[in-house]
């Protein structure tokens, strides 16, 4: 048995026999040729070319439906195999060099590895990977080789090893009995992967010398949620992963035919389970997976990403798409929660000693008003079109969020002016992350209609644990006692003042919480939006007395470790048909 | 003579991305259509619109400010649908 680790790029558990698809590597033959040679030969990667065209125009003719808009990446190759740095550039060497084609093809692809490692963006420079399997292509049918993915002897269903894959290889594969594929390079972002997804087949990427490691016909589990791969398994490793695998599939089904049944315990009480977004890509994922709206839509994207800030009207464009998409559901939008430092520009900052206790969040955005406003306005002028509503982070007590008010009334009476419009009475809320902010819960809490706890920081905060920091992250701890009394003020605190308390940390989306979350009285949830249905399902096995009773037990233990114990042991005695989808499901799951 | 005239027009890249492989190849393949020879300028370095690795790899965020540039006989039609092209993020959905 070998373990293997590579990159989970498209979900999923297969089980498997091997089918080695041995990379036969095409050894350039480097050829001097006469001058009367040289009209055959460009004659000769003229018909290549044109075989490849022909090939990848009747590959996207095929493509099914569904997958339709993958065509563009073949487009994309067409264009590439037809672009004067390989096309005309090939044929330009073969005369002035007087060489055969399939040199000439390997200086001219030489040349443009050179110009693609001068690229900065490393997005960018991977496209070189296309680049590199259509020269290929060429070069395979320039020596007669068989240019097409050869799956004709893959009879039986099996698990496909290969160095790499190409977008046409993988295209060709739903046909075939591919249950899934290993290959030695690639990325998350490659083609490769973004099509396996689409094409639903489990595959793990960049696992190091994975057609060295095994032979065809033996057996391979293919874990493509942890990105592992296991040549020739175990009894007992096979028969974890033939669990594994079940639970799995069973999970989907139940994404797709229960993720929209309401999160209601079993004695009546519904809360409002959300999902945390920051691409408008996530929207479909976030509707199928049964999310009702936005707890957290981060904003910090936009502004990490460009080397200018973006501006008012970028930013209403990209909110009021948001909005639009998901209305009539809301949208609660996070102000930039960043530091200084982690603008693409703009504004830069010194160094900071202590960057998460530093200029950051709200206390940037208050230093830099320009910044702030032109956010404020567009958010303002988004919420016109649909249900949003404004979270404020790392807000410490009272003066800052008078400050943040008096700013937010003085937009709205500009935009009035101008005659924009936007909704009057948007809905306020700040986050609940620093510790003080718990202490004064009750002060904050009758100037805001929301309280969203984030758990993250604030026990980050509280524990006074850098979770990055290897030496002390195992002392981060969500079951702390401590950090259980932090929430519960702050629920308290809320509910007393009237207003809805939720919570968007990773503590939200993880089952074994639930039961505590649900018995402190957590009005909403906000997560990973794979993490809905399973959130979803607990809840509803669940009986909020139980769990009020179930709470007040853990508030009396006196240490964390008391806690932990306890929880899952009620967890196991009240979900026990859930124990085994906590595994798996917590880790490696991201869209 | 038209056919020489030189016609040049800024442009802002809008796409989220930026000018990544599906909007190279959406401009490097609009730009053949054209007979006119076209250029895509950025800080002075210029590259020819219709090689998609060569507009690939002036690598433009989100953001960019570039110059559409068109020597030839169409030379206006194509720097307008070229721009019309940019303002539309290239028909992606951003």
């Amino acid at each position: 048995m070998e373990i293997l680790k590579g990159i989970a790029a498209s979900p999923g558990i297969a089980i498997g026999e091997i089918f080695l698809l041995n990379a036969k590597k095409i050894k350039t033959v480097k050829r001097k040729i006469d001058k009367n040679s040289i009209k055959g030969e460009q004659e000769r990667f003229k018909s290549a070319v044109s075989r490849i065209e022909k090939q990848l125009k009747s590959l996207i003719d095929e493509l099914p439906k569904e997958i339709k808009e993958h065509s563009s990446i073949l487009q994309s190759h067409i264009l590439m195999l037809r672009d004067k740095m390989v096309y005309d550039r090939t044929l330009e060497l073969i005369e002035d060099e007087s060489i055969n084609a399939e040199w000439a093809l390997d200086k001219a692809m030489a040349q443009i590895k050179a110009l693609f490692a001068t690229v900065k963006d490393a997005y960018i420079r991977e496209r070189l990977e296309d680049i590199g399997f259509v020269v290929n292509k060429v070069k395979a049918a320039l020596t007669g080789a068989e240019t097409r993915l050869d799956l004709s002897s893959l009879k039986r269903p099996a698990i496909v090893v290969a160095n790499n894959l190409s977008p046409a290889d993988t295209l060709h594969m739903r046909k075939e009995n591919c249950l899934g594929f290993v290959t030695e390079l690639g990325s998350r972002t490659s083609h490769t992967a973004i099509l396996a997804k689409s094409l639903g087949i489990p595959a793990v990427v960049g696992v190091e010398n994975i057609t060295s490691s095994c032979l065809s016909g033996e057996t391979l589990i293919l874990d493509a949620l942890k990105g592992k791969v296991i040549v020739e398994p175990d009894e007992e490793t096979l028969k974890t992963y033939q669990t594994k695998q079940k639970n799995y599939i069973r999970y989907r089904l139940e994404v797709i035919s229960n993720s929209n049944l309401p999160a209601e315990t079993k004695d009546g009480y519904r809360i409002k389970v959300k999902a945390n977004m920051e691409l408008v890509e996530e929207i479909p994922i976030i509707i199928q997976h049964g999310a009702e709206g936005v707890g957290l839509f981060r904003t910090e994207f936009l502004y990490i990403t460009s080397k200018a800030l973006p501006t008012e009207e970028e930013l209403f464009r990209t909110y009021k798409e948001v909005v639009e998409r998901l209305r009539p559901y809301p949208v609660t939008i996070r102000t930039l929660d960043i530091g200084g430092d982690k603008l693409a520009s703009g504004i830069c900052h010194e160094n900071e000693m202590n960057p998460a206790l530093g200029l950051r969040a709200i206390r940037l955005c208050l230093r830099e008003q320009g910044l702030f406003r032109a956010q404020l306005r567009a958010i303002l002028r988004a919420s016109a079109y649909g249900d949003l509503r404004l979270l404020f982070p790392m807000v410490s007590g009272k003066t800052e969020l008078v400050e943040v008010k008096a700013l937010l009334l003085d937009i709205m009476d500009e935009l009035e002016k101008e005659g924009h419009e936007y909704n009057k009475n948007i809905k306020i809320g700040i986050m609940i992350e620093v510790p003080s902010a718990v202490l004064v819960a009750d002060i904050l809490a009758r100037e805001v209609d929301f309280f969203s706890i984030g758990t993250n920081d604030l026990i980050q905060y509280s524990l006074a644990i850098d979770r990055v920091n290897e030496a002390v992250s195992h002392l981060y701890e969500p079951l702390h006692p401590g950090v259980l009394k932090m929430i519960k003020l702050a629920v308290d605190a809320g509910h007393k003042a009237g207003i809805e308390v939720g919570m968007c940390g990773e503590m939200a989306g993880e089952p074994i919480y639930i039961p505590i979350l649900l018995g402190i009285g957590l009005d909403e949830l906000s997560m990973n939006a794979m993490a809905i249905p399973k959130i979803k399902k607990v809840i509803r096995l669940s009986q909020q007395e139980d769990c009020f009773q179930f709470v007040s037990e853990l508030l009396s233990l006196d240490s964390a470790k008391l806690v932990r114990k306890k929880a899952l042991t009620f967890f196991r005695d009240n979900y026990p048909q859930d124990m085994e989808t906590i595994d798996f499901l917590e880790v490696g799951l991201s869209i | 003579m038209t056919s020489n005239k030189v016609i040049e027009r800024s442009i802002t890249i809008l796409n989220r991305l930026g000018l990544h492989a599906r909007p190279a190849s959406r401009f490097a393949q609009t730009a053949s259509l054209f007979k006119s020879d076209i250029w895509l300028v950025k800080n002075g370095k210029s590259v020819d619109g219709k090689s998609i690795l060569e507009v690939l790899t002036i690598s433009c965020p989100s953001g960019t400010q570039l110059t559409i540039r068109a020597k030839g006989p169409d030379a206006k039609e194509a720097v307008e649908a070229l721009e019309e092209l940019v303002a539309k993020r290239f028909g992606e959905i951003d």
